[in-house]
């Protein structure tokens, strides 16, 4: 009976690890496969030949340099827009229990509610109401602030004693600094979770920055990779899957470096330890 | 409490002012609109009474055309010092996000005056805003005229010069063919001989043997099986034409494909065309624009020969729906709109054109001297030289279905497609998609 | 990243204290005192109410009208685009679609990840490399994954079919067909939520202390008693977090279902989200784009206060 729950346990592991990671063996193999493969009438698991070509066309055709640079810039600055907005935010919803901010923790919840298409149209005109249309503000300001990362913030930051908070303003510290030197450190795995989950989202919009961003110096990397679905002719997709495998890499790094504390800020937890 | 009704006042009175922002920007642009102005629908006047200085011209168009439009610019720009062109293209290749970036720009008082468009949309930009009928002097005398009427939408009049053309057409594996002794690509010319070379194979291989995609260019495949059997895809009146005993019988192949499962049941065009470079499908309606990137991934693993579409009777120079892209004229002012056919002129001449149809691309060359000049390319292969002398007649893509619908339009047709090539039966799949276009274009529906 | 804009440490914090701060008690003192929760708060709450809640409020009201594009004044239309998107058969279609999406990805998406979690967590090596495997889909660009996927189901050469060929199943058309497009789509939801349901649920097992287990093990609980008696109660918040996740990645499923079917065929995918980006975008129908998608967002809100109390209870011990 046990050695059939270990062998299940194993066998179930496996076929996710596997399920998992195929994908992106896939899109690997694809970018180093010539383009006849790619369609290739016999099943192979690995590619007849191996070039490289495909990252070079990907990244001079697709400008990806340019378009890694705005992604960083607009990825980093819709994060730290976010961070500075939703600590304190989340802070006073944590630490400051009163009638308001019951109502107002109502209100985050609702707007966690609203879909993000759904809000794209008025956005959109109303963004370029103020003639912001096509720039990098376009791109950065509608995401100034998360309520999800208020959220996630003020649940990790419900883990922390209040009493803890309460003497540190009895000390004389003031409620920004007891924030920022008492409150912020305990909540790092939140804050830590929800910085990676902004830089997934943010790194690979696609359908705003679609709307937002004309010019070819605004290009964030999945509109780069747009230029190898040509519609008229067929897609490139050794080029596709090589610039998706370059787009993708430093969010994985973003990912390695932020694991410890994001798996800790994950469980939206008040329990430590 | 407080803060709640603090919220709504707050509310109102923010959204009032978004609203009555966007109205104005609305009624400003809806000024250009209104052909009473005068202002979009003058003609172009004499280049010589306009000055270039100061002037600046809006293009949008897609990275399709960027190579001939870089260069078209900076010749415009160099006969009119002070001119300034505003031209920068738009990744995306996908016509319909072309069309949505064009139209949230003018709602919000953008207004290009050069548009490139995908042929499709030609009718939705005619009957929505206004555009400057072409100018016919400004095109090269070594310009294909017959070519024109993919550009003529249903009031007769000519918008928009075809700039990347492309027809529909059939591509055939010889090899698979050869392999179930079914006869020669070329000898097809009837749906009987389809059927038959499709049965053949079929029979030799125990899969389906024909595609027909029901997405990606749907009321493009559609109208071209129509017409090519002599059927009509849109009346006079802008209400739908094929649910005929023309349309019925030409649009028949498509569902007694999927009946005797002989289609392949590939959902999306450019699926289709991938998995005929890949050499598991013998028969596939293509575009001729498909031919070079079909040619380059297929290489000399196999033999393929594109052929024209077979119709019910055999008979295959009837005019077909023009596929592409093409350019127009959305100025409102009519100096802008003299400069705007200047630069559209230039990106016409021989030597645009053979960038634009190149030998990566295989579009219809719209030039004469372009053509020759790739037909005696050393690309000229078979198949290239199909795609480049393609000479039926060609019309408008859409076939003149009210402009303000067609996306709606052209998805109730996809609807049908998707009915056909699933073996449904044709009358009521058609009966049924004609029903719902004709309430969306009576107004019933909309 | 986040170290930069958080200090850690007391002294770097006193090394910049924030400028308008007087440590000293005194009346500016607690004025300040009394008001820095409100000042805190507001910008959070501003750009809230200004990017999100007020879009939704305009789609609200944009829903009673025809918004001509091309220019021209808003007309008041009644209820018209509620009745036309309630008598438009592929709307329906996309309703009941979404509801299917939904109960297709959310449930199964929380059970694989949790057992992935529990799997992965029981490792005694290796446990960082298989997380980081199992992390990998949330990682993933989608517009260009859904291309991959794509391939993986296609009719003829897919390797989902040649796998079911395998074991001497019949080829499925997974996009192609109306019965299994819509499951096709949901298997890519879930493969992508499920992997961060597993990261949420592997965090939330870190935090069950050892000592409960060591306790359940001497009074001879085991497996599934245990899971659902101790470690789930325990877990309580992540379980609350990981449902939210699911709910919200459920709800923004776009991108996949745009490339990989669009909504096709015959809108056996058409999904309310690309039924209203279709009715706004390329029809250019905002007013009835609009009364869909606050549709959509009614029947959130109406689950949302049903949930609030779980909701609003996660921490709130």
């Amino acid at each position: 009976m046990r050695a059939t729950i270990r062998i299940g346990k194993w066998l179930f592991l496996a076929a996710a690890l596997v399920i998992s990671f195929f994908p992106f063996y896939w899109m690997a193999r694809t970018s180093v496969a010539g383009h006849d493969e790619v369609f290739s009438a016999e099943f192979s698991f690995l590619p007849e030949s191996i070039t490289f070509e495909a990252y070079a066309r990907a990244w001079t055709d697709g400008a990806l340099g340019n378009a890694m640079l705005v992604g960083l810039l607009v990825t980093f600055a819709i994060l730290a827009l976010q961070l500075l907005t939703c600590i304190p935010a989340a802070y006073v919803l944590a630490m400051h229990r009163r009638r308001w901010t019951g109502k107002l923790f109502g209100f985050v919840l609702l707007c966690l509610l609203i879909p993000g298409q759904v809000t794209m149209i008025p956005l959109f005109i109303g963004i370029n109401q103020f003639r912001l249309g096509d720039t990098l503000a376009a791109l950065i300001l509608p995401f100034a602030t998360s309520v999800l990362g208020t959220f996630m913030i003020r649940n990790q930051m419900m883990s922390i004693p209040r009493a803890l908070m309460e003497a540190s303003e009895m000390d004389g510290l003031g409620p920004v600094r007891t924030m920022i030197s008492v409150v912020v450190p305990m909540a790092k795995p939140g804050i830590a979770a929800f910085s990676v989950y902004s830089i997934f989202v943010h790194w690979n919009d696609y359908m705003w920055p679609l709307l937002a961003a004309r010019s070819p110096e605004i290009q964030t990397p999945p509109l780069a990779l747009a230029i190898f679905q040509d519609a008229a002719t067929g897609f490139d997709y050794p080029a596709l899957a090589a610039g998706a495998a370059i787009v993708t890499v430093p969010i994985i790094i973003v990912f390695l470096v932020a694991q410890r504390h994001f798996v800790r800020g994950m469980s939206g937890t008040e329990i430590t330890g | 409490m407080r803060f709640i009704s603090r919220a709504i006042i707050g509310t109102t009175a923010a959204t009032l002012t978004l609203s009555l922002a966007a109205c104005g920007s609305s009624s400003s642009t809806g000024v250009a609109n209104q052909p009473a102005d005068g202002a979009s629908v003058a003609a172009a006047t004499d280049i010589s009474q306009c000055t270039a200085e100061g002037t600046t011209i809006d293009v949008a168009f897609n990275s399709l055309a960027k190579e001939p439009m870089e260069a078209a610019v900076k010749v415009i720009e160099d006969r009119y010092p002070g001119l300034s062109i505003n031209a920068v293209p738009s990744v995306s290749t996908d016509y319909g996000e072309l069309t949505q970036q064009i139209v949230a720009d003018i709602a919000v008082g953008k207004r290009p005056d050069v548009i490139m468009t995908g042929l499709g949309q030609m009718q939705f930009w005619v009957d929505t805003y206004n555009p400057v009928p072409l100018d016919k002097g400004v095109l090269p005398e070594t310009y294909q005229t017959q070519f024109l009427g993919a550009g003529t939408a249903r009031d007769g009049v000519t918008y928009l010069a075809p700039a990347q053309i492309s027809a529909p057409v059939m591509a055939v594996n010889q090899d698979l063919l050869d392999a179930a002794g079914a006869g020669k690509a070329e000898d097809i010319k009837t749906y009987e001989d389809l059927l038959d070379v499709a049965r053949q194979v079929s029979d030799h291989t125990g899969k389906p043997s024909v595609s027909i995609a029901p997405s990606g260019l749907p009321e493009w495949y559609t109208q071209g099986l129509v017409q090519n059997s002599g059927g009509t895809l849109v009346n006079e009146d802008g209400t739908a034409a094929f649910g005929d005993a023309a349309g019925i019988a030409a649009l028949d192949i498509w569902s007694e494909l999927g009946r005797d499962g002989l289609e392949a049941g590939i959902p999306a065009a450019s699926e289709a065309v991938d998995i005929f470079t890949s050499g598991t499908l013998p028969v596939t309606m293509i575009t001729t624009s498909n031919i070079a990137s079909i040619s380059q991934g297929v290489g000399d693993k196999f033999d393929w020969m594109p052929i024209k579409l077979p119709s019910i009777d055999g008979v295959q120079d009837r005019a077909l729906p023009a596929g592409g892209n093409g350019y127009m004229v959305l100025s409102d002012d009519s100096c802008r709109a003299a400069f705007s056919g200047e630069l559209i002129g230039q990106i016409l001449t021989p030597e645009s054109v053979m960038q634009a149809s190149g030998t990566q691309r295989s579009y219809i060359p719209v030039d004469t001297i372009a053509r020759d000049e790739l037909l005696a390319s050393d690309q000229a292969s078979p198949q290239m030289t199909f795609a480049w002398t393609f000479d039926n007649k060609l019309t408008q893509w859409g076939g003149g279905f009210p402009g303000a619908h067609t996306a709606k339009i052209y998805d109730a047709i996809e609807l049908m497609d998707q009915q056909l090539q699933t073996g449904a039966e044709t009358a009521t799949a058609v009966q049924d998609a004609v029903a719902t276009i004709d309430a969306i274009v009576l107004g019933e529906n909309s | 990243m986040t170290i930069s804009l958080a200090p850690s440490t007391r002294e770097e914090a006193a090394t910049a204290p924030p400028p308008d701060l007087k440590p000293a008690a005194g009346t500016g003192a607690t004025r300040w005192r009394r008001w820095a929760p409100v000042v805190l708060v507001s910008p959070m709450a501003i750009l809230a109410f200004i990017f999100i809640f007020l879009p939704a409020v305009l789609t609200f009201i944009g829903s009673w009208f025809t918004i001509p594009l091309a220019g021209g004044s808003w007309s008041f239309v009644g209820l018209d685009n509620y009745r036309e998107i309630f008598s438009n058969g592929p709307v329906q279609r996309s309703i009941v679609n979404t509801v299917i999406y939904s109960l297709a990805t959310i449930v199964p998406s929380l059970v694989l990840g949790l057992m992935m979690a529990l799997a992965a967590d029981s490792l005694t090596r290796g446990k960082a490399l298989v997380r980081t495997l199992l992390f990998l889909p949330m990682t993933a660009n989608m517009v260009a994954m859904a291309v991959v996927f794509t391939y993986i189901f296609d009719f003829r050469g897919g390797i989902a079919n040649t796998l079911l060929g395998m074991i001497g199943a019949a080829p499925v058309n997974w996009l192609g067909s109306t019965d299994y497009s819509l499951l096709t789509v949901a298997l890519v939801g879930i493969w992508r939520t499920a992997s961060f349901t597993m990261m949420i649920f592997f965090a939330g097992l870190a935090t069950v202390p050892g000592t409960m287990h060591e306790a359940a093990r001497m009074e001879g609980i085991s497996g599934w008693t245990r899971l659902v008696k101790i470690t789930l109660p325990v877990m309580k918040p992540s379980v609350v977090f990981a449902v939210v996740m699911a709910i919200i990645q459920s709800v923004q499923a776009f991108d996949t279902v745009r490339v990989m079917t669009d909504g096709g065929p015959q809108y056996s995918s058409e999904l309310i989200q690309t039924m209203a980006w279709r009715m706004g975008f390329q029809y250019f129908d905002l007013g009835a784009a609009s009364a869909l998608s606050f549709l959509m967002i009614a029947a959130l809100l109406a689950v949302g206060l049903w949930q609030r109390r779980v909701l609003a209870g996660s921490g709130d011990k």
